[in-house]
């Protein structure tokens, strides 16, 4: 005989017999997220308390840290040192930049592509992930030939400013804008054509048949639609590019050094691990303030527009 | 032309601005292809081949002993790493779907936020914890490192296809006597199958061109790829680097045309609409 047959009580859950198989299920999983991302956090906050090591620049004596110690030297050398402001306010105001420009470009190509299907469709969504499956150095490496003084964008332009000197894209604020976009673009594309497609496609249609232009149509039945997303998919965008490190670096000059740039600076060059812990605490902050400025501002339209949260 | 044919061409979509369209697309893929192309020059110095193409840069990459070791770093690491996030986001999906237990929910949100944390601050934390751990040098420390950026990958996906799958297939199997070992292995796991294929490509290439954590934990005898491509890229531009792109595109393509022909072979009603985004399937539209 066959053990007792179970009568539909799989679904309910919330049996003892349910929870313990539940747990015991995800038991590897939750001992890896334990192990390997909360433990790491909290060494991160640890690290952050200890006392400088006393390298000096060239990693030479001392320490990463000096064991043992408690302190908030790092914290306090953070809101001292002018520097460090100016790298926070420079990697938000470029997060927020690129992602601005992200979403823009990326709208277009969204509203193009969802128009497309079959294999028209396939072939473009394919050529927007392309280069994610790529490593970013590729890109970034890309761009660097590209926008050189002597590379192809100037050749090509040349003949639209002649006797003028090349337009300089590498090494400065536009290169690095130019490769954190090109970087976090495919992302908001992808979050985009899914946002459109979820718009129902009669409604275009029926917006024209009730006497609707394109354009009124437009600014009245597909962007209200899309602005959830929009707004969304530009969150996303400026949380991925206020981790940028490898276009500003690459294709931007020192004065383009983000936050993430700065602490592996912190921890490689000057082999001070407290302050580079302490600046990858405050970049969390950031983040989590972000991210509560976020769910209120979309609470607040939501609340203006008097609607209830949506499922 | 009536408002009505017009309107019967937006919805079917035959109405497109191609022109654009293919012109954002190229303007998008011209960095990667002008690497490429750069890649066969037989010249010396960064310029395209100007007649004829060569594959010299290749054949001093494969000859070259460091990149070689970068290559088979990369592939092992990505081996490993794609089986640990297999391991945790099964189970972490199999585990939190339809079992309600204490912090279920919150599992189910954290699970997600390495997709949202910063690399360089996983990268930070994980520096020191490796060291504490004695694994710091190892490429297990690197593969560890991975996985955890493709958990929420693996995890989405498998969730997706659990919520997807019938419930009541397991329970049939259950009521015609099977046990929970050969209902799971017969009739539940050939369900998630495209899911978990799907998974560890996507886990596979994640790890494969990784390179954050690979900058913060590499050390010179377990350097990946892209860790080895770095410094070659802010102090010497030969078009050896060009070949390496080269080389880390061709790894991705060959993926791409894997993903494609499990989808083509495999059931695909099966993934969910999420998966099906993400294999790019049109049909996720309706």
């Amino acid at each position: 005989m066959p053990e007792r047959v179970p009568t539909g009580s799989h679904r309910s859950a919330g049996s003892a017999g349910s929870a313990q198989r539940g747990w015991l299920l995800s038991m590897p999983g939750l001992a890896f997220l334990a192990v390997f991302f909360a433990l790491p956090l909290l060494v991160l906050l640890r690290v952050s308390l200890y006392q400088s090591g006393g390298r000096s620049g060239l990693g030479m004596g001392g320490g990463f840290y000096t064991p043992g110690t408690w302190s908030l030297d790092a914290y306090r050398g953070l809101f001292e040192d002018a520097y460090f402001i100016d790298v926070l306010r420079f990697t938000i105001a470029f997060g927020l930049q690129a992602a601005l420009c992200a979403v823009l470009i990326g709208f277009v190509l969204a509203l193009l592509i969802s128009r497309l299907h079959g294999w028209k469709r396939l072939l473009a969504l394919a050529a927007i992930f392309l280069p994610k499956l790529a490593n970013v150095l590729v890109m970034v490496y890309g761009l660097q030939l590209l926008l050189g003084d002597h590379g192809p964008v100037n050749q090509l332009l040349t003949p639209f400013h002649a006797g003028s000197a090349p337009l300089a894209l590498l090494h400065n604020y536009p290169g690095a804008l130019i490769g954190e976009v090109y970087l976090i673009l495919p992302y908001a594309v992808l979050l985009l054509v899914a946002t459109l497609d979820r718009i129902d496609p009669l409604l275009r249609p029926a917006a024209r048949g009730l006497g609707a232009g394109a354009v009124r149509t437009w600014v009245r039945v597909t962007l209200p639609l899309a602005l959830p997303g929009l707004s969304t998919t530009f969150a996303l965008c400026t949380v991925f590019a206020f981790g940028a490190f490898v276009a500003p670096y690459i294709l931007g000059s020192p004065d383009q050094f983000t936050l993430s740039i700065d602490i592996q600076r912190q921890a490689f060059e000057n082999s001070n691990w407290p302050r580079a812990a302490a600046e990858a605490v405050m970049m969390l902050c950031a983040l989590s303030v972000m991210g509560l400025l976020f769910q209120s501002s979309r609470g607040l339209t939501r609340s203006m527009r008097g609607d209830g949260p949506r499922s | 032309m009536s408002v009505v044919a017009q309107d019967r061409r937006e919805v079917h979509g035959t109405q497109t601005r191609s022109p654009l369209l293919v012109a954002m697309l190229m303007l998008l893929l011209w960095p990667l292809a002008y690497a490429i192309w750069l890649s066969f020059t037989p010249g010396e110095f960064l310029e395209p081949p100007h007649g004829e193409w060569s594959l010299r840069w290749y054949r001093e990459f494969f000859g070259s002993a460091r990149w070689m070791a970068g290559l088979s770093n990369s592939v092992i690491v990505a081996a490993v790493s794609t089986m640990l996030s297999l391991l945790a986001g099964v189970s972490l999906a199999m585990g939190l779907a339809g079992h309600r237990f204490a912090g279920a929910g919150l599992a189910g949100r954290v699970v997600l936020l390495p997709l949202l944390m910063p690399p360089v601050v996983l990268a930070m934390a994980l520096l020191p914890l490796m060291r504490l751990l004695g694994l710091w040098g190892s490429t297990l420390s690197l593969a560890i490192g991975h996985s955890l950026l493709s958990l929420p990958v693996v995890y989405i996906v498998t969730r997706d296809a659990i919520a997807a799958a019938d419930p009541d297939i397991a329970v049939a199997a259950r009521g015609l006597g099977a046990s929970r070992w050969l209902t799971f292995r017969t009739v539940v796991l050939p369900l998630l199958w495209p899911a978990i294929t799907f998974a560890a490509l996507a886990s596979f290439v994640l790890s494969l061109n990784e390179f954050m954590i690979a900058l913060f934990l590499a050390t010179p005898a377990i350097e990946t790829l892209p860790k080895v491509i770095w410094p070659n890229l802010r102090y010497t531009l030969t078009p050896l680097v060009a070949a390496a792109s080269a080389i880390t595109v061709a790894f991705s393509v060959a993926t791409i045309a894997a993903v494609l022909a499990i989808r083509h072979w495999m059931i695909a009603p099966q993934l969910s609409p999420n998966t099906r985004m993400m294999t790019m399937q049109p049909e996720a539209r309706q």
